[in-house]
């Protein structure tokens, strides 16, 4: 008798574990989707201030962003399909970015101009999402975020 | 005992180091994107850099060298990122197929590469691009700050002036600041002795 009431609370027992330690991990995740454009192949419509958006991000990037000289776009954007994976731009294969060219010459935090040089900045969704195939600052995304909640 | 616990764990690693882990992990990384430059191309010629030198006859010569703008292709450059490779080294200890693993990692590295051109862009330097050539027909401009006397001259097909033609009527010596009209920025000071004057002090001496 005794034994049988033991194999009656077992299963009790797991589901009681289970709610108490899997469930609460489980249900943020269901809950706080990640936003919506992160997830979608397309890169959204074509970035018509793609200049003020990448102007924004060199006033936090740069040392010196009033240094800034020789400023020219080399490529308008033109929609690119991603050939690798990007983890911490969170860019999976496949994914298309609105890719454009830029050079500027501009000084380093010694002061000194570096050299005009080329750099890729990729825009989805009207927001910045890669400069020179790197991720942004996080300081910078916030502030973006803030700004510009999107979806 | 112990034997078998050795046996089974020794046979478990042989199994960890045919499964080739920094190949495995290699293989499955997404390729790494950094920009090169590639291949720098000189334009066309957008300038001349002038020089000066004289001799004893109150002569200036003037020589330009062109200068032409550089542009360079930019690269991106995109390859796996070699993974694990200390597991590699660590299955080197035991049975040596760490150095399989080894050499198939680099292997999947080598061919995961990836160089594609994205755009030619100006640098904004200027390099020579062509030999030293006399600066013919040039407008020069001789101005004495003290009095404020200004001549204008031109050069002649060899790059020469000869300020005792140009200064004639000077008879004492003067500083004088010379540039060319076409690059102001850079004026040079001559200390201007008339050669008739200098050789009939010679002779009164």
């Amino acid at each position: 008798m005794e034994k049988m009431t033991q194999k009656n609370h077992t299963p009790r027992f797991l589901w009681i574990l289970f709610l108490c330690f899997f469930f609460p991990v489980l249900c943020p995740g269901c809950l706080v989707a990640p936003p919506h454009e992160s997830l979608q192949h397309s890169c959204g419509p074509y970035p018509d201030n793609y200049v003020a958006i990448v102007e924004d991000y060199l006033r936090e990037y740069l040392d010196h962003p009033d240094s800034i000289k020789d400023f020219e776009v080399i490529k308008k954007p033109e929609i690119v399909i991603l050939d690798t994976r990007y983890p911490t731009i969170r860019l999976h294969k496949g994914f298309e970015v609105w890719e454009f060219f830029i050079a500027y010459d501009a000084k380093n935090d010694k002061g000194n101009y570096v050299g005009r040089d080329l750099h890729v900045a990729w825009i989805r969704h009207n927001r910045l999402v890669a400069f020179d195939y790197k991720d942004l600052d996080l300081e910078y995304r916030v502030k973006e975020r803030i700004e510009n909640p999107g979806y | 005992m112990i034997a078998r616990i050795m046996r089974s764990f020794l046979i478990l690693w042989m199994i960890i180091c045919l499964s080739g882990c920094s190949s495995v992990l290699t293989y499955y990384a997404p390729l790494k994107s950094k920009m090169v430059d590639g291949e720098k191309r000189i334009g066309e010629r957008r300038s001349y850099e002038y020089s000066s030198s004289s001799g004893h006859s109150n002569k200036i010569y003037f020589e330009k060298k062109p200068l032409c703008g550089e542009s360079v292709m930019k690269m991106r450059y995109a390859q796996k990122e070699l993974r694990c490779f200390s597991c590699a080294l660590f299955e080197l200890i035991f049975y040596g197929l760490g150095l399989f693993d080894m050499l198939t990692a680099y292997t999947i590295v080598e061919d995961s590469k990836k160089i594609e051109p994205l755009a030619e862009y100006d640098t904004g330097k200027l390099v020579v691009c062509g030999p030293v050539e006399p600066a013919a027909d040039e407008v020069v401009v001789i101005n004495n700050p003290k009095t404020g006397m200004q001549r204008i001259a031109t050069t002649d097909s060899s790059g020469v002036i000869d300020l005792d033609q140009i200064l004639s009527d000077l008879k004492d010596t003067a500083f004088l600041k010379i540039h060319l009209k076409s690059d102001p920025g850079r004026t040079f000071d001559y200390f201007y002795k008339p050669t008739r004057q200098a050789s009939y002090s010679h002779k009164r001496e």
